[in-house]
């Protein structure tokens, strides 16, 4: 009977004790799993945080690159980016889709709606835009609240997000000490390497953390503010009450908390509190600890007789022994087929979310490439603008050269005109110079004419003296005869005389004619070269309005030059930006490809992490 | 006062019918008698008197009109220091109106009164043989009294010694 009671009380000291050991390798089999998906999930936090990242740059990358596109007025790449908002669009319905599947937040669906809202609102401002119904400084405004609202509703979704996998961790897997200070630091946004060497240390000590390096961490982050917002997430109605309990009587609290323990058992709700489970986990093993070593030092008092006892009975204490492993080995096992089964379907939709995040990260990447494309397009199109206006440039510079020629010629001209008035001028003096010498010369063929009248009398005279000789040569007869001969002889020298003074006074009167035709020609003449005169300085007057337009013209050439020179400035500025835009669009494309790496190794680490867990799958 | 005929106005007196004979076939070598005749024009129209009746031909200078003159009279005018009346011979003719003095006067030759005839031109003197005036009747208004006939080239040859009594009786009535 003793030896019965000794196996009953061997039986009942160790099979709590196997019991234990079972749980704590339990324990320490979970902790290592976990600990491989709690690094997953810690990735899956990075690239969350990455793409958030990139998505508050698209954003305003895009909100810059729209402005700048708009100012230039290109209506083909501002459709792209109306795709661009309909793809967005698409995508969080797809993730709102998604998130409906699994039971989660109803917070982030309607964060999500919310969102989508706003993309709508978003792409009737474009329509607005398209219609030129908002001016440039309306859109910079509404431009810099997308940016505010976006980044903001996005880093919302994130938090929600990394909420959801929080949750969903703590709903899933049993809570560790590594896991909540995991979630504390990333609640807390601590720096990760700090964390995980802080986790590997504390790990590597007991598999707990010390009080000492949890008060350290609580000191470097910031006491008052780290409990507050740990004890408002997570027990608000209890906030100052816990806030108390812990940062004044850490002491008391642990011994209600173990009284709590002891009440209740390990079976606590640790979902509810992971602080007070903690607490309450942290205070359960240290009892086990100090029961431990008050049964160590019993059994050491009892050793020798165990002892005895045990070499009397081996046979039944190895079945014994056997039975409890057995049951503790199926303990384990049964424990090890929960875990797996959990792991595999918590795995499954880890590596389904990847691939989705893969497919939409593809599609963001797409789309950034189409966006670069777009921006390619546009700085060629800018290179042809700049083409062109250095080619208008140079045409005016052209024109305002060959103004200047004009200019020159027409200064020639107005020199050559003046020549030509001054020329008329003296041709005119010349012409009445020659009208002043014709009407003396007429006035000499009028004395011509007055002296050929006298030599007409003389001749008359002479005439009717023959006439009366020869009536006195007649009245004398016969003596008279030679008398009659001077007579005749002295009347044909009359009549000679007489016949010359008509034709002298013809040859005078076609002197006179010729005469008068000359007056009036150098009168037409004097008339013609005063109307050329009036016509050169008319002429004159012409060149010189004309000159002073061409030279208003050579002005407004050369405003023309300058205008296009500044033009050609702005148009390199414009090409400037586009390059920075182009060179940020590779970059953003260049980290999309990056991220797209990493969520293909993240895929991979899921597929891996499943076959790990097919491999404990029995 | 009458002027005497000249010889060379009456016809030779021959009664012997041989002596005719004689001289009808010599009357190629025989020196037929001429007349001096002063040619002149009044309007177009050549007219020749004998010079015998001139005195002499002159410039018209000036002339003054005095009343109780003969319709045909122009006036008067002094030529050497001679008071000389100045004829229309047209309208002594009745061929016109009294006309206007002309440039050239032909001093009559008239022993009492001082005439001239005004005329438009003096062509000059010349000789015009006796027997080649044709006395046939003109047709025209001059009185036949006046004319003798008519010369080579349609010269009206005047008959001076008529013209001249007709023309001094008008002045010594008046």
């Amino acid at each position: 009977m003793r030896i019965k009671m000794k196996h009953r009380l061997f039986l009942l000291i160790m099979l709590p004790f196997l019991a234990t050991l079972g749980f704590v390798a339990n324990l320490l089999l979970n902790k290592y799993h976990s600990l491989k998906s709690i690094e997953h999930i810690v990735e899956l936090y990075q690239i969350s945080d990455d793409i958030s990242r990139l998505i508050k740059f698209v954003q305003l990358d895009k909100a810059r690159a729209t402005l700048l596109i708009k100012e230039i007025v290109n209506p083909t790449v501002f459709s792209d980016f109306e795709k661009l908002d309909e793809e967005l669009q698409e995508a969080i319905g797809n993730i709102i889709n998604r998130i409906k599947n699994y039971p989660s937040d109803t917070l982030i669906i309607s964060s999500l709606n919310h969102t989508l809202t706003e993309l709508n609102h978003i792409v009737e401002k474009h329509k607005l835009i398209e219609n030129k119904q908002i001016d440039l400084a309306q859109i910079s405004q509404y431009y810099e609240s997308i940016n505010d609202q976006l980044i903001a509703s996005f880093s919302y979704i994130v938090n929600d997000i990394q909420n959801i996998a929080l949750t969903q961790l703590l709903e899933t897997t049993p809570l560790s000490q590594s896991i909540f200070l995991r979630f504390i630091m990333i609640h807390l946004r601590v720096d990760t390497n700090f964390a995980r060497t802080l986790v590997y240390v504390t790990l590597s000590e007991n598999g707990q953390i010390s009080t000492s390096e949890y008060n350290q961490f609580i000191e470097l982050r910031g006491r008052q503010q780290a409990y507050k917002q740990i004890y408002f997430e997570f027990a608000p109605d209890r906030e100052d009450e816990l806030f108390n309990a812990t940062t004044r009587a850490p002491a008391s609290m642990i011994v209600s908390m173990e009284s709590l323990i002891y009440k209740s058992g390990p079976n606590v709700n640790i979902a509810i509190d992971p602080l007070m489970w903690w607490r309450n986990m942290s205070a359960y093993i240290d009892s086990l600890r100090a029961v431990e070593k008050q049964l160590y030092y019993k059994s050491i008092e009892e050793s020798h007789d165990l002892i005895a006892s045990i070499k009397s009975n081996i046979l039944w204490t190895i079945i014994i022994i056997g039975l409890a492993l057995g049951f503790a080995i199926y303990q384990i096992l049964r424990s090890f087929r929960w875990l797996s089964n959990q792991l595999q379907h918590e795995t499954k939709i880890l590596t389904e979310s990847v691939q989705e995040i893969l497919v939409t990260v593809h599609d963001i990447s797409n789309t950034t490439a189409q966006t670069a494309n777009a921006i390619n397009q546009t700085t060629n199109t800018i290179e042809e603008l700049k083409n062109t206006g250095q080619d208008v440039s140079n045409k005016a510079k052209n024109a305002s050269e060959i103004l200047a020629n004009t200019m020159d010629v027409l200064q020639q001209s107005e020199h050559a005109i003046d020549e030509t008035i001054q020329g008329m001028n003296r041709i005119q003096d010349d012409m009445q110079t020659i009208h002043l010498a014709i009407i003396k010369l007429n006035e000499h063929n009028q004395l011509i004419g007055d002296i050929i009248n006298t030599v007409n009398d003389l001749a008359e005279q002479s005439h009717l003296l023959a006439v009366n000789a020869a009536i006195e040569a007649t009245r004398a007869e016969a003596q008279g005869k030679g008398f009659v001969v001077v007579a005749q002889e002295m009347h044909s020298l009359a009549e000679q005389s007489k016949q010359a003074t008509i034709q002298i006074r013809k040859i005078l009167h076609d002197i006179q004619n010729s005469m008068t035709a000359a007056v009036q020609a150098t009168g037409q003449g004097a008339q013609t070269v005063i109307q050329g005169a009036h016509h050169s300085a008319q002429t004159n007057q012409s060149i010189r309005a004309l000159a002073q337009k061409i030279a208003s013209v050579v002005k407004a050439a050369e405003q023309i030059v300058t205008s296009s020179q500044k033009q050609l400035l702005g148009t390199q500025q414009v090409t400037r930006a586009m390059e920075s835009i182009q060179k940020a669009t590779d970059q953003q494309v260049n980290n999309m490809h990056q991220i797209e790496g990493r969520i293909a190794n993240l895929n991979e680490v899921g597929q891996t992490l499943r076959d790990i867990i097919k491999e404990y799958r029995y | 006062m009458n002027i005497s005929q000249s010889d060379h106005f009456n016809t030779p007196n021959h009664t012997n019918t041989e002596d005719k004979q004689d001289q009808l076939t010599n009357i190629d070598k025989i020196e037929l008698p001429k007349i001096s005749v002063l040619v002149f024009f009044l309007d177009q129209v050549a007219y020749a008197i004998e010079t015998k009746y001139i005195k002499s031909v002159s410039i018209f200078t000036n002339r003054t009109t005095l009343h109780k003159l003969p319709i045909f009279c122009q006036g008067i005018m002094h030529v050497h220091r001679k008071i000389i009346l100045l004829i229309d011979l047209k309208c002594f003719f009745g061929i016109s109106e009294l006309n206007e003095p002309s440039p050239h006067v032909i001093i009559l030759n008239h022993p009492n009164v001082g005439m001239a005839i005004s005329s438009d031109e003096i062509k000059g003197v010349i000789e015009i043989s006796y027997h080649k005036i044709d006395t046939q009747p003109l047709p025209n208004k001059i009185d036949k009294q006046f004319i003798k006939g008519t010369g080579s080239d349609s010269i009206i040859v005047l008959d001076g010694k008529h013209l001249i009594e007709q023309l001094g009786n008008y002045f010594i009535c008046a």
